[in-house]
């Protein structure tokens, strides 16, 4: 069946469809057209300008980038800074570049300028080459370059040659504390020192969980609960001692205990010591005694830790923990602590110093000068090797080695510093008569210049032994903002403004302050023991540690080394030390000073003494501690606030006339000292002649009889 | 509705731009503030550098022609 299709008669078009059909077309063209400008403009006409914006390191870098392999590269994260306890910059990260090569593309340059490229970076060609025939994709050409050198490669405008922006190191301090600092390597990680130890917290951690402890490399108790923000915490472990927090995602900045003006002190110091005394070595720790916080540790050869690989790995050690020496006669301090602490030995007991010789088997023990009777206090402050012995023997041996351990020798004290020793003590078993003898007068043991110091910040503490402490806060953006604690109005100095220079700036949380570990001895025995101690520094071996209107107690230290050779005691090589602490009635400061290997002049009063009394000087002007009070300096500055003088010249006259007494009073002090040795020395004679040498206690009058002058 | 049309086409195509436009604005303050950072930090680098204790007290003695005061010029006020 045919179908019959149906024609459908178009409409004819309105009468003005082709004038709106061009007036479209010329839209669309014009459109197209403006599309066209605008892409033309974009693309080439304003190229430089936007590719600069997008890459600011220029046409170099974007080539290589597109060209290369290399557009995987991302820039490097920033490490955080170290500030002192002010918020003074130890160490900081700045941005610079690191040129690299596409062998590929590199090839394919002329080889003059590739010559010229080798000439400004001062590479050597042929190590170029070499690199450049390694068959690698990706070679780094140098890292870290100053920036005139990258715009002078940037003119050269070679192919194949890229800029990766990465962070360099720059300790602006120079010397300043760089043991303890330590440095980090081409690869912004820390590899000594603080940059070490707290390597995570100062590099982007961002890895999850973290055990803290494990980060910060050790097995110690470290309590940071409530450290950093919730959500950068889990609760495993916290408030059990050990913290396993998840760290921050970012770099922190982190606030040590150091102070950048008593370190710089110190290290001068301790230079001009032992350059004077043309030493080996030297080492010095100043110290918070209330809350042990190490406000300086300086090492002598200094280095410089911004060129840290031109110097002897021996100069980079931070010796004050690395190393053990025999602490010599400044352990006789931790013997009388023993002989009070025990009630072997009392104040007043006598003990008789064989005249400066002294058997004990085959061995022979030799004072300096010839002693006779003398107490405790003598026998301390003339630093009788004799009598520390005797001391030493009538002790029971179980008792003395639980102390020395409780002082914290032989184990380590848990300062947040990497590689430190423990030191050693002969185990209990292995301790005869002649090893107690030795171990009395300091011999025998090997403890770091930190545990002695830490020790005797012990006894300047009322007994109470804490560990010392390095980190003081840190500062990011997760860290949590905690409130001003008391303590922390005077640690940051300057009123209670905290440190607004930090890079992160905005949350510093303080470190929690350590709890006293152990009580290790009494009160009363502490007091007896810094009146001894401020006999030595009146009357005994380190009078040269005497700070004219300040109570000053000390201990001198000069023990015999081993000659490494002879495999016996040196009559040589020394190494002189010195600790003390002042105020020593209301102790504040701690100060140890070590000068290894001596050679002008020995004895420890003579070479570490005046270091301390230099270091204590500069100390009590920065940190403005008064004298003593009542004392004569303290009396002629009330004076002077009482007659409010508001004259220069007066105040200066006042000053001159006031020291001018001190040092009468001083000189007074000396003939004293002279004129009660010659007395004390008829007393030994007339004691020697009334028996043996065992402890004999005497009362009040008969020591007056025996010319001891108190 | 051809106005209506167009004015919708318009307005769906301002919102992306605008994001865009905004996107490109956050980076370029973001790079500026890490451009910013770094000059801060490069700021804070040279004053750490210039205020060493060690240059500071160079200056004075090689430069300035200072010397150490002798005991008694010397005076400690204590502030209490």
């Amino acid at each position: 069946m045919a179908v019959k299709r149906k024609r459908v008669k178009k409409a004819p078009p309105p009468p003005n469809t082709r004038g709106r059909i061009v007036i479209l077309q010329a839209a669309f063209v014009l459109m197209v057209a403006a599309l066209a400008v605008r892409l033309y403009q974009l693309q080439i006409v304003q190229h430089d300008f936007y590719a600069r914006k997008v890459l600011p390191r220029g046409k170099s870098l974007q080539r290589s980038l597109t060209g290369g392999g290399a557009s995987a590269l991302s820039a490097s994260h920033r490490r955080g800074d170290i500030y002192d306890r002010r918020g003074r910059v130890l160490a900081v990260s700045t941005a610079t570049e690191s040129v690299y090569g596409v062998p590929a593309q590199l090839r394919r340059e002329d080889s003059d300028r590739i010559r010229k490229a080798c000439a400004i970076l001062q590479v050597s060609s042929s190590a170029l080459k070499r690199k450049l025939d390694s068959g690698q994709h990706f070679i780094w050409i140098k890292r870290k370059v100053a920036p005139k050198v990258v715009a002078r490669l940037e003119e050269l405008d070679l192919e194949g040659i890229g800029f990766r922006e990465e962070n360099q190191r720059y300790y602006p301090a120079r010397e300043l504390s760089a043991q303890v600092l330590g440095f980090t390597g081409i690869d912004n990680h820390g590899l000594e020192g603080v940059e070490l130890f707290f390597d995570k917290l100062l590099s982007d951690a961002g890895k999850g969980n973290v055990s803290l402890a494990g980060a910060l490399s050790t097995g110690k108790t470290f309590d940071l609960a409530g450290f950093f923000c919730p959500a950068a915490d889990s609760s495993q472990g916290i408030g059990k001692g050990v913290l396993n927090c998840r760290l921050p995602d970012q770099a922190c900045d982190i606030f040590l205990t150091i102070d950048k003006v008593i370190q710089y002190q110190t290290e001068k110091e301790l230079h001009d010591a032992c350059t004077s005394a043309k030493a080996k070595a030297g080492m010095a720790i100043v110290m918070d005694v209330q809350s042990a916080g190490i406000l300086a540790m300086a090492n002598w050869p200094l280095f410089n830790p911004n060129s840290f690989s031109k110097v002897p790995a021996r100069f980079r050690r931070n010796r004050c923990i690395t190393d053990a020496f025999e602490p010599g006669s400044v352990f006789k301090t931790f013997l009388a602590a023993a002989a009070l602490d025990t009630g072997t030995i009392g104040q007043n007991d006598i003990i008789y110093c064989e005249n400066g010789v002294f058997q004990i088997g085959r061995r022979t023990i030799r004072d300096t000068h010839k002693h006779g009777w003398m107490t405790l206090g003598d026998i301390v402050r003339v630093s009788s090797n004799i009598g520390s012995a005797k001391i030493g023997l009538s002790l029971e041996r179980e008792k003395f080695y639980r102390l020395v351990k409780e002082f914290g020798f032989g184990s380590k004290t848990g300062v947040l510093l990497p590689g430190e020793a423990q030191g050693f003590i002969p185990p209990l078993e292995r301790w005869t008569d002649l090893t107690t003898a030795n171990i009395s007068f300091g011999q025998g043991i090997l403890t770091t210049p930190l545990q002695i110091i830490t020790a005797v910040c012990c006894l300047a503490n009322k007994g109470w032994w804490r560990e010392p402490a390095i980190l003081k806060a840190v500062a990011g953006r997760k860290v949590r903002s905690v409130s001003p604690s008391p303590l922390s109005g005077d640690a940051w100095g300057d009123g209670n403004t905290r440190p607004k220079s930090c890079f992160h700036g905005d949350r510093i949380a303080e470190v929690p302050a350590r709890e006293p570990v152990r009580r290790v001895v009494s009160p009363s025995v502490c007091e007896k023991l810094s009146g001894m101690l401020e006999m030595v520094v009146k009357e005994g071996t380190g009078t040269a540690a005497f700070i004219p209107g300040y109570r000053v107690a000390g201990k001198t230290g000069t023990a015999q080394k081993v000659d490494p050779q002879t495999r016996r005691y040196s009559q040589e090589l020394f190494c002189s030390s010195f600790v003390g602490f002042f105020p020593a009635d209301c102790p504040q400061i701690a100060i140890l000073v070590m000068i290894d290997e001596p050679m002008e002049e020995h004895l420890a009063g003579a070479v570490a003494a005046p270091a301390f009394r230099k270091i204590a000087q500069s100390i009590i002007r920065y940190l403005n501690i008064p004298p003593v009070q009542g004392g004569p300096a303290m009396a002629a500055y009330e004076a002077r606030a009482a007659q409010g003088s508001s004259s220069r010249c007066a105040m200066v006259a006042q000053g001159s006339r006031q020291y001018a007494e001190l040092a009468q009073g001083s000189s007074r002090r000396a003939e004293v000292t002279q004129s009660s040795g010659r007395r004390a020395g008829a007393a030994d004679r007339n004691a020697a002649a009334a028996g043996d040498g065992a402890p004999v206690r005497l009362n009040d009058r008969q020591l007056k009889s025996v010319g001891r002058e108190r | 509705m051809i106005i209506l049309f167009v004015l919708l086409g318009l307005f769906l195509a301002w919102r992306p731009i605008q994001t865009a436009r905004l996107i490109r604005d956050i980076d370029r303050l973001n790079r500026l503030k890490a451009e910013t950072m770094e000059i801060n930090v490069r700021l804070k680098l040279e004053k750490a550098t210039l205020t060493c204790l060690d240059r500071v007290e160079n200056l004075a003695r090689k430069e300035y022609g200072f010397v150490d005061p002798n005991q008694n010029q010397v005076i400690d006020v204590f502030i209490k």
